[in-house]
């Protein structure tokens, strides 16, 4: 397995570096790494129908949920053949239901978030973290606010333009340490340095 | 001297007073040699040659005190005939030599002067000096068993100022140990105990609540009525024992019978140092001292039986001097007595406890049978005595302390965890639902408010610069990559762009690899008005299929499964003069921004995310890898129009409150813990 992974690399780095010989090369190099991962999401999803109908077989716990989804799958797959992925009644149908769950979700969401705003405190204590989370958090939803024209204020602007710098200064280190991450993880694979079970 | 004087030797190096028997010093380890010194032997303490061992057994033959006069006036002539002068001796002064003696010199006469005089000088020796090591031993013995009876004693005073100890109250120390591990029990008992049984009640057992808590202990095997069996074996083994004991009392005594997990004290406890061990009589470990106590159910044939446990340990009971030995053993053992420590269990206390409740309605019957019993338990043992399974050593308590303990937590946790579900975190959710319920209701009830007139952001006002150059007939690819969660927010930002180039005559190429997003991007879809006919593209692969159509060709041999399923193929992108992503997930930007786009350095790339992504997507545009994207609420007029200003201020708000609230409970929480910090101390 490292094996195939690191001539994979290997032969993807050149197909990428001599362009526009291997770009053909890469082009099938690319099917096959989508057909493999095609087949890889059929394997996962009849094995999660058949975890759920031998739990509907043996009557276990919480089967009835296990039914709604065999149902829902079904039904889906079902219209989805027959009537295409294309069909405007079959996509508002889907949407219809979707749409409003998953929105009740990031509400949810929401009351979660607030909730934890309160129990951060109580929680963690008084550290710099949670100070320092705490006052960002409260100056920055006190600039969203929109109550004060901080605009027609050049001082005032230059120091809110300086503060707001401060989350995209945090986002590029974490850019560039996920980068480092990835480049390492590449070279280790290339390099075969991978442990098989990780 | 005293008589004791004169029974002790003096060591000449160090000045010991040593046993008259002993060879060596105990201090120094002086040889004394003193009892066995001979006459013209030098006693320089070293040990003797064998020539000297010879010439003391001559000199026995030679000493005048040891021969008689007729001998010694023909010593010279002995020595040339010794057998026929020998032979003489024998026949004519038999009478007055000592045996020993007499020994002594047949074995010279017989041994020749060469060497066998010296084999026998040799093995005097070794018996000599096994004889010595036994006396040292003996007496070193003695001087540590002095040491370890000083120790106990002290140990002993010690532990019994402990036991003594009785709080104002008149209530002993251990009985208020074992009210400290079952307060609740306790407080019950409390409110039983009469006046009256309280001064009563005493630290030490009454013979009926011994009786009682051996009925308890034993069971139903445990039958004081029935004819005793130790008083017959007793008697049948021990005729003395029988003659001590009146008939009343033997007449009364139960069988007691050793059920089979009879010892409460476990195995792995013998270990423990003579000290702690019982020395009761009843304890089955003082029934032979080399022995392992008799366990019922053992078919050891050597090991006694159970009567004959039994047998024994009445005789220990009622003659515990007959296994002790002297009166030095007898006087031993009581010291043993009052200095073992014996702690009642839990179980006990609380029988005892229960007992007390139980003794008000006790009948006359009963307390005739109580004095009955009264009278067997005074044979059994007398105030110090103890029954084995009424007694817990110190260690066995720990143990059940720690099994107590053990056991009291199973099923708490352990891990303080961060938060605990209670009533008041629920009240606390449900009123902050209920506060953002009544903002967002209030701000839609009063309407959207003023428009806001925040200036357009910077990546906004580039999106806006880099769409409106575009010219009728190019061609905008239109990457759809977001969830139905954020489709309200996408959307809201999406909608306008897209119409407005739609008025520009800028065409349009809908593109997604997540299937949710063919019925979602139906949204986003130019109005029929416009005059486009545009439908939503499935890309297999996600974001291999878009490196497929955007970096390979096609192969000599024709088409790949990816480039039949989307129209054009690997020119996905050839003729295209944009590319807008619109995605709530910077992840995809940042690999599209990545991966796709050096392909193609000359196509300008827009994004449309939300605000949560507008931190990760900034350092792209001031790169100038994203030649603008809208994020958030970004401004201008376009969206300052669509924006609810009042909505947004209340949600602010309330995050706001919240977070203040947070810090303002933290804070009284703190201060609470102070005081109470103050108040203990």
């Amino acid at each position: 397995m490292v094996v195939i992974a690191a001539v994979s690399g290997i032969l993807f780095l050149a197909a990428l570096f001599f362009q526009p010989i291997t770009s053909s090369y890469l082009n099938v190099v690319l099917n096959w790494a989508i057909v493999l991962t095609a087949i890889t999401l059929l394997v996962a999803i009849s094995n999660l129908v058949i975890t759920h109908l031998r739990y509907i077989a043996v009557g276990r716990r919480g089967f009835l949920f296990s039914l709604v989804f065999i149902a829902t799958f079904a039904a889906t797959f079902v219209f989805g053949i027959l009537r295409g992925s294309d069909d405007t009644q079959y996509l508002r149908w889907i949407k219809a239901i979707q749409l409003p769950l998953e929105t009740a979700l990031l509400g949810l969401l929401a009351l979660v978030m607030m909730s934890a705003a309160i129990k951060i405190f109580r929680v963690r204590g008084w550290s710099i973290l949670t100070v320092s989370f705490g006052l960002s958090a409260l100056l920055f939803l006190f600039l969203n606010l929109g109550f004060f024209p901080i605009a027609q204020n050049s001082t005032l602007f230059v120091v809110v333009t300086a503060l707001q710098k401060l989350p995209v200064v945090g986002a590029r280190g974490l850019l560039i340490g996920a980068a480092l991450g990835a480049v390492i993880a590449a070279l280790r694979v290339l390099f075969g340095q991978v442990v098989e079970n990780e | 001297m005293s008589e004791l004087a004169d029974q002790l030797r003096t060591c000449p190096n160090c000045g010991q007073q040593n046993a008259m028997h002993s060879l060596k010093c105990i201090r120094c380890g002086e040889v004394l040699e003193d009892l066995f010194a001979f006459d013209d032997i030098d006693t320089d303490g070293e040990e003797p040659t064998p020539e000297s061992i010879s010439d003391v057994l001559a000199s026995l033959n030679e000493n005048i005190l040891l021969t008689d006069q007729t001998e010694s006036e023909s010593s010279e002539t002995a020595e040339d005939q010794p057998n026929g002068g020998d032979e003489e001796r024998r026949s004519g002064d038999a009478s007055q030599t000592p045996g020993w003696l007499e020994r002594v010199r047949e074995r010279t006469r017989e041994e020749d002067s060469s060497g066998e005089m010296v084999k026998g000088g040799q093995a005097m020796d070794k018996h000599r000096s096994a004889g010595e090591r036994s006396q040292v031993d003996q007496a070193f013995d003695e001087v540590i068993q002095r040491i370890r009876e000083q120790s106990e004693k002290e140990r002993k005073k010690t532990r019994k100022m402990e036991t003594d100890l009785v709080d104002e109250n008149g209530v002993p120390e251990w009985l208020r140990r074992i009210r400290e591990l079952h307060p609740a029990h306790e407080q019950d008992t409390e409110q039983v105990l009469t006046s009256s049984q309280e001064e009563s009640f005493d630290d030490e057992w009454t013979d009926e609540e011994l009786q009682e808590l051996l009925r308890r202990e034993i069971g139903d095997e445990y039958n004081p009525g029935e004819q005793p069996v130790y008083n017959n074996l007793t008697s049948s083994d021990n005729p003395e024992i029988a003659d001590d004991q009146s008939e009343e009392e033997s007449g009364f005594l139960p069988i007691y019978e050793i059920p089979e997990d009879f010892h409460n004290i476990p195995d792995d406890d013998f270990d423990e140092p003579d000290n702690t061990k019982p020395t009761k009589p009843g304890n089955p470990e003082l029934l032979d001292k080399d022995e392992d106590p008799p366990e019922a159910g053992n078919k050891d044939p050597n090991i006694e039986t159970e009567s004959q446990a039994g047998v024994e340990i009445q005789h220990l009971i009622d003659n515990p001097t007959d296994f002790e030995g002297g009166e030095s053993e007898k006087h031993e053992e009581e010291e043993n007595k009052e200095e073992f420590s014996i702690i009642e269990s839990d179980t006990i206390g609380e029988e005892l406890e229960e007992q007390e409740g139980e003794l008000p309605v006790e009948t006359e019957e009963s307390e005739q049978a109580g004095d009955r019993d009264k009278k067997i338990l005074k044979s059994l043992s007398t105030e110090e005595e103890v029954v084995p399974d009424l007694l817990l050593l110190r260690d066995q308590r720990d143990r059940a302390q720690v099994l107590t303990n053990i056991i009291e937590q199973e099923g708490h946790r352990t891990i303080p965890v961060l938060h605990e579900k209670n009533r008041q975190s629920k009240l606390g959710r449900l009123i902050l639902a209920l506060l953002l319920l009544a903002g967002v209701i209030i701000s839609l009830v009063l309407g959207p408010g003023d428009n806001l007139h925040l200036p357009l952001s910077l990546p906004a006002a580039a999106l806006q610069e880099k769409t409106a150059k575009l010219q009728s007939g190019e061609v905008v690819l239109v990457v759809l990559d977001y969830q139905a969660a954020t489709s309200s927010e996408i959307e809201e930002l999406a909608k306008p762009v897209i119409d407005a180039l739609s008025y520009q005559g800028v065409s349009f190429r809908f593109v997604t690899s997540q299937p949710v997003d063919l019925w979602l991007g139906e949204e986003l879809l130019p109005s029929k008005e416009a005059g486009l006919a545009v439908k939503i593209e499935f890309i297999p692969g996600g974001l291999l299929g878009y490196l497929t159509l955007t970096a390979g060709t096609s192969p000599v041999w024709g088409m790949t499964p990816i480039e039949r399923v989307v129209s054009g193929g690997t020119k996905l992108l050839d003729e295209t003069s944009l590319v807008m992503i619109i995605s709530d997930s910077p992840d995809f930007v940042r690999n599209w921004l990545e991966q796709i786009s050096p392909w193609h350095p000359d196509l300008p790339t827009l994004a449309i995310s939300t605000s949560l992504s507008e931190a990760m997507i900034l350092p792209y545009f001031e790169s100038g890898q994203l030649s603008g994207f809208l994020a958030g609420h970004p401004g201008g007029e376009g969206q300052n129009q669509q924006a609810n200003q009042r909505a947004w201020q209340v949600g602010m708000l309330i995050m706001m409150v919240v977070l203040i609230l947070g810090m303002i409970t933290k804070a009284e929480a703190d201060a609470a813990e102070k005081d109470e910090g103050h108040n203990h101390a």
